[in-house]
């Protein structure tokens, strides 16, 4: 993860995103985000926005 | 839904009611909130905080201080950089009006860890309100709120690898708090604006993956900590660190002192040149060319000059290795 040229002891300020996290975050990926379109169940909606 | 289970992983892993969990743009906001809270909505007229909080906690207080409606007392500090809770007791027990406690968990500086319970403690013995930031804690410390007595904790995605830019504020189920901001009824009404839903859902899976592997990559963290602070020992004669470094601190930080000379003045720029990065004070906000004042509140007899050594699961021996080669030929 780190850049082989680089070294990186800065991660008290912001560590690198994991790439699990980043597939959870994908919309396309299989076990990512389940809802990503707006026409969500009603049920589900927080009301006028 | 997505944000619901995010928020009822959150909970679960927090061991917090999920009803207690709001999501926010980060640690920034989170302080701000629960510092306006405590003022607005719990009634405290005094702050007892510490100068070496980060900023969006000594901000804050100084922003609402300056309007005279409230006022604010630093804690002191004992020589290793912990808070003085003799001297925090002492303040709360002279106290008349409400107050806030604001103090960090962890030090993002030089490390230093906070006695949760204990300030936890004095804070229900004499009435007061008590907010942590444990941006530097959540994710890398097993946390459990049930066991906490607290009333806000602040916490931030991107410092255990999680996405920037998203945050969660706990509130305690005992606690009557409004938002900071105003509009949508979104987070139950705590938080107006359309929700980060992939900042969210973020969050949720880095804290799960975070405490998963927390036995494996803490103990690993805490090798190269103890690594890179024998190298350095061995190596840089003269050398010391800030804080309670091998006591009561992060396992993810390490605060380097060298003595000060033209060479070691110049000695982050000098490692940026070389490739490797590390920060010289809080990060957040680099850039910024006055010294720490996490540092300067140390009242230090020998001022040196500060490196803040911070590392995850990623960095390696060798990369430590690399670096006390590279520090030796710098100064
Ligand atoms: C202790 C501490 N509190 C608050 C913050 C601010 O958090 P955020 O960047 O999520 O606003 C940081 C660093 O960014 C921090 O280290």
């Amino acid at each position: 993860m780190t850049n082989s040229k680089r070294i990186y002891f800065d991660n008290a300020a912001t560590t690198p995103l994991d790439k699990e996290v980043l597939e959870a975050m994908m919309p396309t990926s299989p076990k990512g985000l389940a809802i990503l379109h707006p026409f969500i169940p009603l049920a589900e909606k927080p009301g006028w926005q | 839904m997505a944000i619901e289970n995010a928020r009822k992983s959150v909970a679960g892993l927090l061991n917090a009611h999920p009803g207690e969990i709001f999501f926010t743009s980060g640690g920034t906001e989170s302080n701000n909130t629960a510092i306006l809270s405590a003022i607005r909505d719990l009634g405290c007229t005094h702050i007892i905080t510490s100068p070496i909080e980060h900023h969006a906690v000594l901000h804050t207080v100084a922003h609402y201080a300056s309007r005279k409606t409230i006022s604010f007392s630093f804690v002191k500090l004992l020589a290793d950089g912990h808070i003085d809770l003799k001297d925090l007791e002492a303040q709360l027990a002279g106290r008349e009006d409400k107050c806030l406690v604001t103090l960090m968990h962890a030090n993002n500086e030089i490390g230093n860890l906070l006695s949760m319970n204990v300030v936890s403690a004095l804070c229900r013995k004499y009435n007061a309100v008590f907010h942590s930031d444990c941006v530097q804690t959540v994710g890398h410390y097993p946390i459990d709120l049930s066991r906490m007595d607290i009333d806000f904790i602040s916490a931030s995605g991107h410092k255990f690898h999680g996405p920037k830019g998203v945050g969660i504020l706990y509130v305690n189920s005992n606690v009557q708090a409004k938002p900071l901001l105003h509009g949508g009824g979104q987070e139950r009404n705590m938080r107006a604006g359309t929700e980060n839903l992939y900042g969210i859902v973020g969050f949720a899976r880095a804290l799960e993956l975070a405490m998963e592997r927390y036995e494996q990559d803490s103990a690993y963290i805490k090798k190269l900590k103890a690594y890179m602070t024998t190298q350095l020992l061995q190596h840089l004669p003269g050398i010391g660190f800030n804080g309670d470094y091998d006591g009561s601190c992060l396992y993810t930080v390490l605060n380097t002192s060298v003595p000060q000379s033209a060479k070691s003045e110049m000695l982050l720029f000098n490692l940026d040149i070389h490739g490797i990065c590390v920060s010289g004070g809080s990060a957040c906000s680099s850039g910024a060319s006055q010294g720490s004042h996490v540092i300067n509140a140390l009242k230090l007899d020998d001022i040196g000059v500060a490196g803040r050594f911070s590392f995850c699961k990623y960095n390696t021996m060798q990369e430590v290795d690399k670096v006390v080669e590279v520090l030796t030929g710098l100064i």
